[in-house]
Formats: structure tokens, C-alpha cells, sequence
């Protein structure tokens, strides 16, 4: 898309992006406005309505504590203007100066991340004399200044904070593809569009998740996607794979890919044109596979138009189209994808077949960033588990009876610091059973179980198939002056809906404001696209409805006299 | 040409292109600050494929210089 019309679609989503934007800040000691629109644009383009405030120009510390509002902030500390024109006295400066600006830039540092400490996400650029020693072969004294300023930002900053390396965007762009000097003379403004459109793609799986858009899913097609060859045609032993073919090897990579993908807890499918049989041969007695039927969580092998195949594997796994990455070598395929289904990310597999790897590595980066919890590193096979279950449902005559066959068993951890990353996860990624779709990082988690002042409840789910792990979240902000407490979070992941679960959780979170001595609960729903199902979740448990407006509902319960109503067929510890 | 400058300016600075008259300049269009005449160069860059040298930048302050910016770029060719 040209520039100037990225400028005016940009605009257009504003209008029609409904509710409140997000706030960004960008902070810098350079003119950086322009990326605003590289930042508002990647996040509104995929339904996040954001607004993107630039700070007033070279005030980063006084800015940085005007940030209470901002959900993310972003700081362009530009090395060259900590003095001026430092890119180019870096040689002739005195032995004293290095050190003192060192030091006196090291305090500033130290005093915006304090001041930003409670942003939910900082991105904060790595300091970079690149730019002007990249062509010297010799180690300038500009480098060793960003080395130790950045020894000194790894060391101060907190779990909010991403550390972005410029020198990746530089490596991407090249420095004289990534500098404007005459917008840098003329206004201070040193990059060019060509930097900030990188700088946005680099930074966007940082941003994503904060805005609960992670992609969950990356399905494949098969016939020269994940090897090369057509099973149908060729037979299950005429395809190559194998580590002597340099296409082999290719396919090799990108399996190797896959499987490095769901060791980080994305949900690994297939989708294909095919019969069954041809590709189970394939998968479970070619040599050369590396991806597997264990590595492979959710499958539509079969004749179907691939996009009523898509959206069945979207809601077999609870997720939206738009957490999904298809990988397809058809160009005809992909084309009717995404007409049919334009929230789904597609890849093609580039006809330069040894682009292929790199290409889609790039590609996967938006996968997210983040803590890896345990509940990612066995996601696959929980889904698996899923199947299996599902599979064991029709033979029961009621819901109850089924239930009760399961033997299910939620334990409810309290405050538990143990989980915190899994409990921010949760708050990022759940968006259908979700009562409030308010988005928290690890270091708001963190703190929030360590306050006397919240409660933070996480369940834990399993039943005689196997493990569900930790798939429910409840927050309560308490005030016992007036014995009231605030439900600002309550979410149930997908995967154990229609079973009762989300019952033990509310009950057992009242169990425990009312033994903490609450005797007010309020509630809240706060409607959006996905989460219409839960509209009535609290009315169905006897709160009352104290405010009504525009599908948004304020509640209220008097914990005195109010009994459990529900989940006689679920066992529930405490933890 | 001249069209096209408009439609760029309206893309940029986001008002209608109607209201952009052939004599606009930064001193008669409110919305044509200098943080918008950064976006304006790039945006003129990509559009038209040239260059702006170094002497040119401070001079793209209104539809005429910037026309004549253009032509000489594009050597007197009819646009």
C-alpha cells in the first residue's frame, strides 16, 4: 500500500472502530512523529482501535511520568542528541566526559523506567552508534558507550519492558536505506519510512498479545508445503523429504520450524486435499517425516473447500479466524481463503522453493512473545486429549451423567505466584468466556497477588483423561472499609466450557470475599463481539442488575445468606 | 500533475482535495504544519518516484513549488 494511502485508510478505521481507543505514548529526543501512523495503522487494521500520542519532543523523563493512561509505551532514546552532535565528537570527547554522560544518562534511564514501572508494556529501544561507525573497522568509543548503557538497561529493566535491538531493524533496512539526513537537519526527524515500516513489523508480536490478538494456530497444507511432491500422484513413498535432496532439506527446515513452534504452545494442523489414508502414511511410516501425528493437534484431510475446512478447525479449537496462520503453496487456494475468510493470515510458499525457510520464519514472528508457561509446552497434546473426550461424549444420555463420568476435579490456587505468567496468558488470549476483557501483563499479575488488596483465584482443571491445566481466572479488588469487593476479571479458556467448571470458580471466589468479610460483590459485563455467550452469567447465579447500558451490565450480590446453587458434581480443593 | 499533488496533500494533511486550491501554500492551509510537511516529502517521494535534493526540501511549501519541484525532476515531461 502507497504511504499516503495507508495515511487516509488509517483514518477511515478510526471512524470505524467502535469503544474507546487504546492510548500509546512514544517518547523520544528525536522528531519521531511519523511512526504514528505505521503503529496506529498495524494496530487498527487488525480491530484494535488504537491512538498513538507522541510526547513533546526531547523530554523523555518528564514525559515518562505522564504516562498512567498509556497501555503501551515506546521510547526512542536516540544516543546521538544525549549530547549534541555525539555521532560525531564521539573520538574527541575528553576522558572525563565519557563517563560522566554515561552516568548522568544511566540515572535518566533508571528514573523512566521507575516512572513507567506500571505501563503494562514498554518498548525500549537499545541504545545504537551503528549509524556511524558500522563502515570503521576499528571498535569506536561510541559502541562501548551504547554497550554499557545497554548493560545498564538489561540489568534495571523489569518484566513490563522489551528491549528492542535497533541493529536488527538496521540489518533488515540497511543504514543508509534506514536514515533521512535531510529530515534530520531540517527537523530532527532521522528515519525513513522504509525504518518504521520494519520497526512496526519487528515490534508488532510484543504488541499483539497486550490487545488479546496472539495467533494461536498455524496450520499447513501438505502437498509441496511440507514436502515435496503430491502424496496423490506420487505415492507416499515418491515424495522428498529426505536430508540428501536439497529440496529435502528444505521441507526438513520447515517442519523443523513447526515443531520449534509448538514447543512454544502454538496449535500445529494440517489442511489438505487428499485422501486420509495418503497422508496418515506419510505421517506415520515416511523415514524422513519429521512432524508427526503427536505434533499434529487438529487435522481436515479431505475434499472440502479449504475455508469451510478452516473455519471448522477455528471452531473445533475455540479460537477466531483471526488467531490463525494458514501455510499453502497454491496461490489459487490462498487467493479463495482470503476472500472467504480475510481474518485468516495466509502465507505461499515462495516459488523460490529455497527462500522458503527464511521466508516463513520471518513470518512466524508473530507468534508472540512472552513467558513460556507449561501449559505451552503441552498444548498439543491437551488438544489431543480434547478429541478424545469429545469422542466419549455421545454415549452418555444427559449432560450431568457425562459430567459426573469424567470425574472432574478443579482446584482453586489462590493468590499463587507460581502461575502468574499462565494467569496473564489467560487474560490475554480468552475472549469468548470472558465477563470483562480486561487485559493484564505478568507484572500486573504479579503485584496483584502480592496486594492485600486483590484477589487472584486461578483453577485448575482435570478429569480422568488427563490433565485441562490451569484454564480459569477471577480477579477481585477489595475495599474493607465498606466490605465490597469488585469481580474485575472472570474468564474461563475455552476448552472446558459446558461443564460446570466456571460454576465452581464464581462459588468458590465468593466462598472466599465472604470469609475475607465482604458482604458486597459487584460484577460486571462488558459486551463485545466474542463474549455474547456469558451475557447472562451472572444473572443465572442470582446477582442483581444494578446499571444497564448499550449491552454492558453493572451487578450486585449480598453475600449474606447466599448459597451455592450449583456444581454438586465437581469436586473442588483449595490450593 | 497538479491533481495529483492535491491528492496527495488531501491524503496527507486529511482534508477534502476540494478544498485545496492550486495556490495553496503552508501560510493559507491550517491543517500544513511542519510535522505534516515531513509526511508530505515521503509521501511525494513514493508517489512520484524522485528524489528531492538536499537544497529542495525547505521548498516544498506550496502546490506551485512543489509542481515545479516535480517537473524538473521529471525533466519538463508532461505529467
Amino acid at each position: 500500500m502507497e504511504y499516503s494511502e495507508l495515511l487516509a485508510v488509517n483514518r477511515r478505521l478510526r471512524d470505524s472502530l467502535p469503544s474507546d481507543a487504546a492510548q500509546l505514548a512514544v517518547l523520544s529526543n528525536i522528531t519521531i512523529d511519523p511512526i504514528r501512523e505505521f503503529l496506529e495503522y498495524a494496530l487498527r487494521s487488525r480491530g484494535v482501535n488504537a491512538d498513538v500520542h507522541i510526547g513533546v519532543f526531547d523530554n523523555i523523563v518528564q514525559e515518562s511520568a505522564r504516562c498512567e493512561k498509556h497501555t503501551v509505551v515506546v521510547v526512542f532514546w536516540e544516543m546521538m542528541t544525549i549530547l549534541a552532535g555525539l555521532q560525531s565528537r564521539g573520538e574527541t570527547l575528553d576522558d572525563l566526559s565519557m563517563p560522566q554522560l554515561l552516568a548522568q544518562t544511566s540515572a535518566q534511564i533508571s528514573l523512566v523506567l521507575e516512572n513507567l514501572s506500571r505501563t503494562p508494556l514498554v518498548l525500549f529501544n537499545l541504545f545504537s552508534a551503528l549509524p556511524y561507525t558500522y563502515e570503521g573497522i576499528k571498535d569506536a568509543r561510541l559502541d562501548r558507550l551504547c554497550r554499557c548503557l545497554n548493560d545498564g538497561l538489561r540489568a534495571t529493566a523489569r518484566s513490563n519492558v522489551v528491549l528492542v535491538d535497533l541493529d536488527k531493524i538496521f540489518a533488515q533496512v540497511s543504514i543508509p536505506c534506514a536514515l533521512d539526513w535531510r529530515l534530520y537537519y531540517t527537523a530532527q526527524s532521522l528515519y525513513s519510512n522504509a525504518f518504521y515500516t520494519a520497526y512496526t513489523a519487528h515490534v508488532l508480536p510484543a504488541l499483539l498479545p497486550v490487545f488479546g490478538k496472539a495467533k494461536k494456530a498455524l496450520i499447513f497444507d501438505c502437498d509441496n508445503t511440507l514436502w515435496k511432491g503430491i502424496v496423490g500422484e506420487d505415492g507416499a513413498q515418491g515424495i522428498t523429504i529426505s536430508p540428501q535432496s536439497p529440496q529435502g532439506k528444505v521441507f526438513r527446515d520447515v517442519q523443523m520450524l513447526a515443531l520449534e513452534m509448538a514447543g512454544q504452545g502454538v496449535i500445529i494442523g494440517l489442511c489438505s486435499k487428499n485422501n486420509p489414508e495418503d497422508v496418515e502414511a506419510v505421517l506415520e511410516s515416511h523415514p524422513d517425516m519429521l512432524l508427526r501425528n503427536r505434533d499434529i493437534a487438529i487435522k481436515r484431510i479431505n475434499w472440502r473447500d479449504k475455508h469451510a475446512n478452516l473455519r471448522s478447525i477455528a471452531e473445533d479449537l475455540n479460537i477466531g479466524l483471526d488467531a490463525i496462520l494458514f501455510v499453502d503453496d497454491s496461490p489459487h487456494e490462498i487467493l479463495a481463503i482470503q476472500q472467504q475468510c480475510p481474518e485468516i493470515e495466509c502465507f505461499t510458499v515462495p516459488k523460490n522453493l529455497f527462500q522458503y525457510p527464511s521466508a516463513l520464519r520471518a513470518f512466524l514472528r508473530c507468534f508472540g512473545t512472552g513467558s513460556l508457561t507449561r501449559e505451552d509446552a503441552t498444548r498439543t497434546e491437551m488438544y489431543q486429549v480434547e478429541a478424545r473426550r469429545k469422542a466419549a461424549a455421545p454415549q452418555h444420555a444427559s449432560m450431568e451423567d457425562f459430567i459426573r463420568s469424567l470425574g472432574l476435579k478443579v482446584t482453586l490456587y489462590v493468590n499463587p505466584a507460581q502461575h502468574v505468567a499462565r494467569i496473564a496468558q489467560l487474560t490475554q488470549k480468552t475472549n469468548q468466556f470472558n465477563l470483562t476483557t480486561a487485559r493484564h501483563v505478568e507484572e500486573e499479575i504479579a503485584r496483584a497477588v502480592q496486594s492485600e488488596d486483590t484477589l487472584v483465584v486461578a483453577a485448575d482443571v482435570q478429569d480422568r483423561f488427563g490433565h485441562y491445566g490451569l484454564t480459569g481466572v477471577a480477579m477481585a479488588s477489595l475495599d474493607q472499609p465498606t466490605k465490597t469487593a469488585s469481580i474485575d476479571v472472570l474468564l474461563l479458556s475455552c476448552r472446558v466450557l459446558g461443564r460446570q467448571v466456571e460454576a465452581s470458580l464464581l462459588e468458590g471466589l465468593i466462598r472466599l470475599l465472604q470469609a475475607a468479610g465482604i458482604r458486597r460483590i459487584l460484577a460486571y459485563y462488558r459486551k463485545t463481539a466474542r463474549n455474547s455467550q456469558v451475557e447472562d452469567f451472572y444473572d443465572s447465579f442470582g446477582f442483581t442488575i444494578l446499571r444497564q447500558e448499550g449491552g454492558d451490565k453493572d451487578y450486585v450480590l449480598e453475600t449474606e445468606g447466599y448459597h451455592s446453587s450449583r456444581a454438586e458434581c465437581i469436586g473442588v480443593e483449595y490450593a | 500533475m497538479r491533481e495529483e499533488i492535491i491528492r496527495v496533500l488531501s491524503q496527507v494533511l486529511g482534508i477534502p482535495p476540494a478544498s485545496i486550491g492550486d495556490d495553496a501554500s503552508v501560510e493559507t492551509v491550517e491543517a500544513w504544519d511542519s510535522l505534516r510537511q515531513i509526511r508530505l516529502m515521503m509521501a511525494l517521494e513514493e508517489k512520484f518516484q524522485v528524489r528531492f535534493d538536499d537544497e529542495e526540501v525547505s521548498d516544498l511549501i506550496s502546490v506551485s513549488a512543489i509542481y515545479d519541484a516535480l517537473r524538473r525532476h521529471k525533466n519538463g515531461v508532461a505529467l
